[in-house]
């Protein structure tokens, strides 16, 4: 292959190919062994294993944070796995959108100031910023609070600020890593009606989870262990 | 804070450093002597006549004061009854009333001779002279060369315009007129062919410009023999005028120096904690696309205003403390006026250097974090 983009591979949104990840030095744990698996757009998918499974470190890759020692790694069709910091910064940037356990709010920002932090890596204007973080706050019912401080808002709100961070720059990928982990189960379902909507719209949505409810309601489940997958199958 | 801490040094030493060296100028570390050599058959000799008009053009003179010789034979008592041998090591000789002020001297009691007073037997006493003389105030009388004189004026103590303490002062044209005039008519003696000869030039200068005046002094004063004057100076005083204004700098520079460099190592540390704390912000901006190269811009931005709002403060602070010291202590305050803008500005380089390191280590925390602290 010539190049970072492969022109047939803009569908599926993500494909691992034959992935490993090694961390440490004298004793190395391979924290990911010989992934492969790839997502399409419009599809949502929970990744789920036991504490230590390697599921951080496969969302990792995934969301162009680190690189495989081994294997490829595309994202909307680009070899992030062969690029540097800078080009992966701007995937990220362009293509992928984060929602974590602990929202990751800055608490100085207003709700509006935080999703707007989505477009600021973009090269976004900040009044067009502004304008598509009040959409996309309206997206996940919370246009009145645009002003609030994370403080002044619920577990919940503070959630759905944080997915509309991620959908604020209309990206390829959403990836969620248990976002209901720190909600009460409601808040929790609020949050995973957003995030199937999202999938509808046609993004590719990966989300962690430990939770089995929420595990069996998703169309697809991959299960790792031991950073190996030993499980990937597609509900009826 | 450490700007706080440089002005103030910079301010407080700049204050004291202007009292110091006006204290010193007072004093007379600004004056030069010029008296002719004695020569080897220890005749009297002079200064010429010309000294006093060529002196006074080189730059960086102020003002010259002219010392006359009376004849020999006059000397000064307390009165017609005391022995003519006891004329206790006093000088007498004749000066111009402009003298007193250019050699900066003030009077305990009374004032110089005026205009008048120049041609009249007035004299006016060095404060050595009035205690050996028992001259308590002004009014009293002398016993001066076989006359009596009325003192007009005692000066202050000025042991740095040499023998000025124990000189008894007269008036420049009494002394022509009078004096000379009455010794070399009544007596024709030789003495009519020194007549008011000056006997020495006390000259002050801009104290920062003693040194090349006292160079080019004696050549001035004698072209032609210039190795026939001699240029005397307070010079230990000028000397250390010197060491003040230069030790004090390099003591202010040294502190400084370390004022700064602990500024530098506050804003260094206070940046290295916040991107220690501040490691789920940078991961998560790294997760939502930001280069290293987006992290370290901040991380140095925030450093270089916190460092500058620092230095707008700290010089306002400063500043403060010298205003407060120098009005407590009856000073003039001094302060660099360059501090307004160099500070700050000195505050910003400082923040840019300290926040080089923080800014950078930002920039390597891995993107992962934000997953991790999760």
């Amino acid at each position: 292959m010539s190049g970072l983009l492969d022109p047939g591979a803009v569908d599926p949104v993500l494909r691992l190919t034959g992935v490993s990840r090694e961390y440490g030095g004298a004793l190395p744990v391979r924290a990911v062994d010989d992934v492969s698996l790839s997502v399409a757009s419009g599809e949502i998918v929970a990744l789920v294993g036991a504490s230590g499974s390697g599921k951080s470190s496969l969302l990792a890759l995934m969301g162009a944070l680190d690189v495989p020692d081994r294997g490829q790694v595309h994202i909307a069709g680009l070899a992030v796995s062969a690029m540097g910091d800078r080009l992966r910064s701007a995937v990220r940037a362009r293509y992928i959108g984060f929602v974590f356990q602990q929202f990751h709010l800055l608490p100085t920002l207003s709700a509006v100031e935080n999703v707007g932090l989505g477009l600021l890596y973009s090269g976004v204007e900040a009044r067009q910023r502004r304008l598509r973080a009040d959409a996309a706050l309206d997206r996940v019912g919370l246009a009145t609070r645009r002003r609030h401080r994370p403080a002044e808002l619920s577990g919940g709100e503070q959630q759905r600020v944080a997915v509309a961070r991620a959908l604020v720059g209309e990206p390829a990928l959403v990836l969620a890593d248990e976002p209901t982990g720190a909600l009460d189960s409601e808040a929790g379902a609020t949050v995973m009606h957003l995030l199937r909507e999202i999938a509808q719209s046609g993004t590719a949505v990966v989300v962690v989870t430990h939770d089995r409810e929420i595990a069996s309601s998703l169309g697809r489940r991959i299960h790792l262990r031991d950073g190996r997958l030993v499980d990937d199958q597609v509900r009826a | 804070m450490s700007i706080a801490a440089l002005t103030a040094i910079t301010g407080l030493s700049a204050t004291n450093q202007a009292d110091v060296l006006a204290d010193l100028d007072a004093q007379g570390a600004n004056l030069l002597v010029v008296s002719p050599a004695v020569g080897v058959d220890d005749a009297p000799a002079y200064l010429r006549e010309s000294a006093p008009a060529m002196t006074a053009r080189i730059p960086g003179v102020e003002s010259v004061a002219v010392v006359r010789a009376v004849p020999n034979r006059v000397h000064a008592y307390k009165s017609d009854l005391v022995p003519a041998g006891q004329t206790n090591g006093l000088e007498v000789v004749a000066v111009a009333p402009d003298y007193f002020a250019a050699v900066g001297s003030s009077f305990e009691a009374g004032r110089a001779f005026d205009e008048a007073g120049r041609s009249l037997p007035e004299a006016v006493l060095g404060s050595e002279a009035a205690r050996l003389l028992s001259v308590g105030d002004v009014g009293q009388r002398l016993w001066v060369g076989g006359e009596w004189y009325l003192v007009t004026g005692i000066l202050n103590p000025r042991p740095l315009v040499g023998g000025l303490d124990s000189s008894v002062l007269l008036g420049d044209r009494w002394a022509e007129q009078a004096l000379w005039v009455d010794r070399s008519t009544s007596a024709g003696g030789t003495a009519g062919s020194e007549a008011g000869h000056i006997v020495s030039l006390t000259i002050s200068t801009e104290s920062h410009r003693l040194g090349e005046v006292r160079q080019v002094l004696a050549p001035t004063v004698d072209p032609a023999r210039s190795g026939a004057v001699s240029v005397s100076g307070a010079s230990a005083l000028a000397a250390s005028r010197a060491i003040v204004d230069d030790s004090l700098s390099l003591l202010v520079l040294a502190l400084a120096a370390v004022a700064l460099l602990v500024g530098a190592i506050g804003i260094a540390n206070t940046m290295v904690v916040a991107v220690i704390e501040r490691r789920g912000e940078i991961g998560l901006r790294r997760a939502l696309g930001a280069r290293p190269g987006h992290i370290a811009r901040q991380f140095l931005l925030e450093g270089v205003l916190l460092a500058g709002v620092g230095g707008v403060l700290g010089w306002m602070l400063g500043a403060g403390a010298v205003l407060a010291v120098a009005l407590f202590g009856g000073q003039v305050p001094v302060l660099p006026f360059y501090g307004v803008l160099l500070y700050p500005a000195v505050a910003v380089v400082v923040g840019v250097l300290a926040g080089l390191h923080p800014a950078l280590r930002a920039a390597r925390v891995p993107p992962t974090v934000a997953l991790r602290s999760s």
